[in-house]
């Protein structure tokens, strides 16, 4: 049989009809009152019992409720992910087995292998992209010819270094000073591309021991090659690349930016709202869209790994530039 | 390393209506002046209210010294330890400074007040902050000047334990001088470990003091500059051109002009300048004397010691005599939509205010109402409609302001600093209501004691000193005005 309300709504339906014979009763109450001149038995009776109403309503049926419509709301619109699951919304011992039994089934690690194959799938399409090796190889060519066999040897050694790190080990943690090392490897290959327009500036500060922070692997790169093709590649004129790092006692804070294209405001938008939690979405999407997908790749495998606080935000501005903010928790060891 | 004193991270608030914050990032270091230059008001009053309470928010979590304090999933409305200086004081006007900072202390508990012991902490705290400044202990609320107030604020937080102090657009309240002490004195603050954030909006205001300066629009923060990148050509592509698009007025519709000569107040001596019709002339004065001495004057609370004012039209002048002023020259406040307004009245009973001036009447029949209504509709819109002020946005009531002086169409226009408290968008709305009073051959005289965008209307810029005319610049001459001030 088909219910026409949810059980909510009939437990409402139902209290409200208590209310109303609560009312009922205490006039009646109030009616025996006035006749025997006993005034003060309606008003401490009406109070306790509207007192205790209240009381017991707020704290044991309101709140609770309210509570659970603002998660349920927040899960509609998309922003709460698999912590709810582990949240106990104590609806009934029923419900709850239900809810326990669901959270099970959606298996988190899932999205995570899902990342990592996806960024093994960039990092393999890096290496297969003939672009990548024809203007690679481009640029050996022509050192070859032009000048001495150091910097051929230098090019080479560079590009060998690149598919080392970027292909092995994809869920290894490294240290910072790998990741930015990756980076400067990543740049050296590009500046025999773009030359003097692609420039790159790395920032730290005078306190060392922030380059031995370990992170996951493949954070940087992906956004820095972002930066260069969606940022810089079509901008007329040189384009500068810069990262700074700072750090706190429970973040590190890394900050990329580039003075090149930017992104459209709506597009920009999207971007940011998808940052906000991690999902399957856009993740298997096909490869014209690239640009997005690294980054959302690199924020969902941080949320995945050390939770919602942590992650990317984005901020540009078209013909301006781009500053992607990463945040992530110190590790030291 | 650095410690972070306060982060937002990822907040969406909103009310009934609208997103307030969205999707709002920022944080702030101890030791650091964090500049927050609001592109547009959207989202700053949410933003000033989350700081300091832990209310409600959609989503987002903020974090104070790096604890997780407010988040989408909890609120506590508790208190965070952050003070907020805004041009309404918050100390109580009949008590006196110690009473104010060390009495109305959460956690003072004695029952016998040695005023004497509290005022040595306090010239204590005072000689500590180095600042150069004389308050008197025992002055009441209500005696401080502005200044001095926004000292005794800045301890008065010291006192109560406070780690951030948010700084609310408090340049319209302080003259150049006290400002450049005020930031001083921020600066020496913010290196004992505090953190400071410093909302104006202007970036010439907000950029000298910065460590680094956020860029707000829309409730959503759209840019930080780092210390190396505060420079001016990286936040116009950020801004909104606010150069000149005037044509410049025919001179022979334009000819004539108003002489002052000899003008002597209260704190002026001896001034003498005129003013082309349709022109705009800056009277600067860092100390903040000039604007409230010659308003004073002019509605009339003080009397001018010497002096006259003339119209030339043709070579034959014309003086102005005192009693005619009502009619020949208008006055626009500071801050004109909470001084010049009558918030009980609706929009075309205030605009109709100085139609006296045209009108020997008192009464303004309905009939001449609904034809001003009929003729300004264009410009104006269904604002002219309104019976409640308090629904109408910014714009509206600026161009309320601007158009009612239009309708009463005196020979020159006085305005007091007219860009206090206006964000980029509402400035720029000014700039073109002031040209459109230029274009209407109305001659108008600035009085600011800051440059801001005053110069992309100036046609003249008269630099005060003292009360003394110091010197005059053409508009070729600007870009030596930073210099020479």
């Amino acid at each position: 049989m088909k219910h026409r309300y949810s059980i909510s709504k009939a437990i409402k339906i139902w209290i409200y009809i208590l209310g109303i014979i609560y009312i009922f009763l205490l006039l009646m109450l109030l009616f025996i009152s006035v006749n025997e001149h006993k005034y003060y038995v309606f008003l401490a009776v009406g109070a306790a019992g509207a007192v205790l109403a209240a009381y017991t309503g707020y704290f044991l049926v309101y709140r609770r409720n309210k509570k659970i419509e603002k998660i349920c709301q927040l899960y509609i619109e998309g922003y709460i992910t698999e912590e709810e699951y582990e949240k106990n919304v104590m609806i009934s011992d029923m419900i709850d087995a239900v809810y326990k039994c669901q959270s099970e089934k959606l298996d988190k690690t899932k999205i995570l292998n899902l990342s990592k194959k996806q960024a093994q799938y960039l990092a393999l399409q890096n290496q297969i992209n003939p672009h990548f090796l024809y203007n690679t190889l481009e640029g050996i060519r022509s050192e070859a010819l032009c000048s001495d066999m150091d910097r051929v040897a230098n090019m080479a050694e560079a590009l060998a270094t690149f598919f080392r790190y970027t292909i092995s080990n994809i869920d290894k943690m490294v240290t910072l000073e790998d990741e930015l090392a990756n980076v400067e490897n990543y740049y050296i290959i590009q500046k025999y591309r773009f030359g003097e327009k692609l420039q790159l500036k790395i920032e730290y500060g005078d306190d060392l021991s922030v380059l031995s922070f370990k992170l996951p692997k493949l954070i940087l790169q992906p956004i820095v090659e972002n930066a260069v093709y969606h940022g810089i590649e079509n901008k007329l004129g040189q384009g500068t690349l810069k990262i700074q790092v700072n750090y706190t006692a429970k973040r590190l804070l890394i900050k990329i930016s580039d003075d090149g294209m930017g992104i459209e405001k709506e597009t920009l938008e999207e971007l940011n709202t998808k940052l906000l939690t991690n999902s399957l979405e856009d993740i298997t999407e096909s490869k014209q869209k690239k640009g997005g997908i690294a980054i959302l790749n690199v924020n969902n495998r941080i949320k995945l790994l050390y939770g919602e606080e942590y992650g990317i935000f984005i901020q540009s501005l078209r013909n301006v530039g781009t500053d992607v903010q990463i945040v992530l928790p110190v590790i030291k060891e | 390393m650095r410690n972070e004193i306060i982060r937002l991270e990822n907040v969406i608030t909103s009310d009934v209506t609208k997103t307030n914050l969205n999707n709002f990032n920022l944080h702030l270091f101890a030791g650091e002046i964090l500049g927050l230059i609001a592109v547009d008001e959207h989202g700053k009053e949410k933003l000033l209210e989350i700081l300091y309470q832990n209310s409600s928010i959609r989503f987002g979590r903020i974090y104070f010294k790096e604890m997780l304090v407010n988040s989408y999933k909890y609120s506590d409305n508790t208190f965070n330890k952050v003070y907020i200086l805004s041009q309404k004081s918050k100390l109580i006007d009949h008590l006196n400074v110690l009473d104010n900072v060390f009495v109305l202390k959460r956690g003072f508990r004695k029952y016998i007040i040695n005023s004497k012991v509290l005022a040595q902490q306090f010239y204590r705290l005072l000689e500590e902050s180095e600042i150069d400044i004389e308050i008197n202990p025992y002055d009441f609320g209500d005696q401080l000047t502005e200044y001095q107030r926004c000292v005794v604020e800045i301890i008065k937080a010291v006192v109560q334990g406070i780690k951030v102090i948010v700084i609310n657009n408090i340049s319209s309240e302080l003259s150049e001088k006290d400002l450049k002490a005020f930031k001083l004195f921020l600066k020496r603050l913010v290196l004992n470990g505090y953190g400071v954030l410093y909302i104006g909006n202007h970036h010439e205001e907000v950029f000298p003091i910065s460590d680094r300066v956020a860029l707000m629009k829309n409730g959503s923060i759209i840019k930080v500059f780092e210390k190396d990148e505060l420079f001016e050509q990286n936040i116009l592509p950020y801004t909104i051109s606010m150069d000149k698009t005037e044509t410049s007025l025919k001179r022979s519709c334009a000819e004539g002009k108003i002489l002052f000569k000899g003008i002597t107040t209260e704190y002026l001596k001896d001034i003498t300048f005129e003013v082309q019709k349709g022109t705009c002339v800056v009277l600067y004065d860092r100390s903040n004397k000039v604007q409230q001495d010659v308003i004073s004057c002019l509605i009339g609370e003080n009397k001018m010691n010497t002096g006259e004012i003339y119209v030339e039209t043709e070579g034959v002048r014309k003086k102005i005599e005192k009693k005619s002023w009502k009619h020949q020259i208008g006055v626009i406040d500071e801050n004109p939509i909470k001084n010049n307004m009558y918030h009980n009245l609706s929009f075309i009973d205030n605009f109709c205010t100085f139609l006296d001036n045209r009108k020997k009447t008192v009464y303004i029949s309905g009939k001449l109402k609904a034809s001003i209504q009929k003729e300004y509709y264009k410009e104006l819109g269904k604002a002219l409609y309104e019976t409640n002020l308090n629904k109408l946005g910014k714009t509206d009531l600026y161009n309320l302001v601007y158009y009612r002086i239009l309708l009463q169409n005196p020979k020159v226009v006085f305005i007091a600093q007219p860009f206090t408290d206006a964000d980029m968008y509402l400035r720029f709305h000014i700039i073109e209501l002031i040209r459109m009073l230029k274009q209407k051959e109305i001659a108008v005289i600035i009085l600011a004691f800051t440059i801001s965008d005053n110069l992309h209307i100036a046609d003249k810029f008269i630099l005060i000193e003292e009360g003394y005319k110091k010197k005059e610049f053409l508009p070729e001459e600007f870009s030596d005005i930073q210099l020479d001030i």
